[in-house]
């Protein structure tokens, strides 16, 4: 597992230098965002996701699974490993925000809430891994091309839902006020107040993510390669 | 233990395709070469080893423990695997795949890896994607052999070479099975190479074992001959193995023994021997 764990970095970091661009702009966006910015933010995990597919897809065109059967890592080292490997490179991305964060915090506290911040951080967490949660068993059964069409469906479903619930919100509203409705109640959040809450949320991923794991394994371990 | 690999029975059906009762060894210390047109079951049979398809039948033991048994895994650390197109990820470079194959491989030598690299003359500093094909499987190549395997399997693993570099990976073969613990199974369509490295040939032909046996053995077994047709009807049905009739003459695959006066027979390669056993079989 450790050695699939650590392929996928020296692949994703060998082969998507673009990754870089997107991890500090996209944590400085998270960093410094305010209200107004939840809409773009939100584009952050759809960025995340893409880059796992993008060493997917590198993966895919060398036929590595294939190879991978031949290695002494195991299918469920394989399936281990991608998945260790997604949550790690999703938490390297906030760990670089909270890096970001923490200067700007200093030097220009105006610009930063901590409250927001740590709230948009779990959006960006929690959706990629929901998404992966849902399309990497589709992946271990069914291969990396009905993946993608699966992940990209489901990427934009969930972008286009989302966002166009914010828009409809943001066009109506001089501010966000309606505080009896959900998307409210997540972009008003009161951080101290709803911290149980969102505590559950990351709680309930995390476990969501490791039930796919399971389910990963079970399926891959019986595929014809 | 005395056999690297013992196939067992083994079959396999897909649809339109089956792979029937296939039984050989490989004994420690040799090389044995499959060969067979494409398609016949050759790398289904390299699949089947490693356990990348289910198998209908059979058993299979690599390296004294049984390819379905939890421990295979571990046995995976002495097998060095290359299989027909290279496998590695197109933006890595060599020093990528050292970082890699260090962390999956408990015995892997980056000296020796890089020593290969050198001797196969691989560029350090470019990514994979801007290798030619025979520069992506001497990079497979030097990863199968620098992780102190004790069994290689390699499935075309000289296919897109050029003759001297072919020549010099076969070399490194030959001195990787002076170590009779050592042991080679190797499928390939470049015949004349097999014929250099192997101690035993296994012909495969839709999807069935035609023979298995020891490449001098079967090198002394038949003759190739060329005689008229009349010649050719004093041989008798059952040794004669396949035949190409021509315009002048007849070309005949048959047991050794005694050739009628006339007739020219010589000692036929195996690349003969396979074809008449596959075309025009009597």
């Amino acid at each position: 597992m450790k050695g699939i764990f650590l392929k996928n970095w020296v692949v994703l970091l060998s082969g998507l230098r673009f990754n870089l661009v997107v991890f500090t702009a996209g944590g400085l966006l998270i960093a410094v965002a305010g209200q107004a910015d939840l809409y773009g933010v939100l584009i952050c995990p759809v960025f995340l996701c893409s880059m796992v597919i993008g060493m997917l897809e590198y993966n895919e065109r060398s036929k590595w699974e294939l190879y991978s059967d031949t290695l002494p890592v195991g299918r469920k080292g394989t399936v281990q490993g991608l998945y260790l490997f997604s949550l790690s490179y999703f938490a390297a991305f906030c760990v670089l925000a909270v890096l970001l964060c923490a200067p700007l915090r200093i030097f220009m506290p105006e610009l930063v809430n901590t409250a927001r911040f740590v709230f948009l951080l779990i959006i960006t967490l929690s959706a990629p891994m929901l998404i992966f949660s849902l399309t990497l068993p589709v992946f271990f059964k069914f291969g990396y091309k009905v993946f993608r069409v699966v992940q990209i469906v489901i990427i934009f479903v969930l972008a286009g839902v989302g966002g166009g619930f914010i828009g409809v919100f943001m066009s109506e509203q001089d501010e966000y006020t309606v505080a009896t409705d959900v998307l409210s109640r997540l972009i008003n959040i009161d951080f101290y107040a709803d911290l149980p809450w969102l505590i559950a949320v990351v709680v309930g991923v995390i476990a969501v993510y490791f039930v796919s794991m399971l389910l990963s394994s079970k399926l891959y371990k019986t595929v014809e390669l | 233990m005395n056999n690297a690999i013992e196939i067992i029975n083994l079959s396999k059906q897909y649809e339109g395709f089956t792979l029937s009762n296939i039984s050989l060894d490989l004994p420690k210390g040799c090389v044995m070469g499959l060969i067979g047109e494409n398609g016949a079951g050759k790398s289904t049979i390299i699949k089947l080893i490693f356990n990348s398809i289910k198998r209908s039948g059979g058993s299979i033991e690599v390296l004294g423990c049984d390819n379905m048994d939890k421990d295979f895994e571990k046995i995976k650390e002495d097998i060095g695997v290359v299989l027909d197109e290279p496998c590695f990820p197109e933006c890595v470079k060599l020093k990528d795949i050292n970082a890699m194959m260090k962390n999956i491989y408990k015995n892997w030598s980056s000296e020796q890896f890089w020593s290969y690299c050198d001797r196969f003359a691989l560029p350090g500093n470019k990514r994979f994607k801007s290798f030619s094909k025979g520069m992506k499987m001497k990079a497979s190549i030097a990863v199968a052999m620098s992780h102190g395997a004790r069994l290689l399997v390699l499935d075309e693993a000289t296919s897109g070479l050029d003759p001297i570099i072919r020549d010099e990976i076969l070399d490194i073969f030959n001195e990787f099975t002076r170590d009779e613990e050592h042991s080679i199974l190797v499928s390939s369509h470049i015949i004349s190479d097999l014929e250099k490295i192997c101690d035993y040939i296994a012909f495969i032909h839709k999807g069935r074992l035609k023979f298995c046996e020891e490449k001098d053995v079967l090198l002394e077994k038949y003759l190739l001959i060329h005689c008229s047709e009349e010649d050719f009807k004093k041989f008798t049905r059952s040794r004669i193995i396949g035949y190409k009739r021509g315009k002048y003459e007849i070309e005949a695959l048959v047991t050794n023994g005694t050739v009628p006066a006339g007739v020219v027979s010589e000692r036929p390669g195996i690349e003969e021997i396979m074809l008449f056993m596959t075309k025009e079989s009597v």
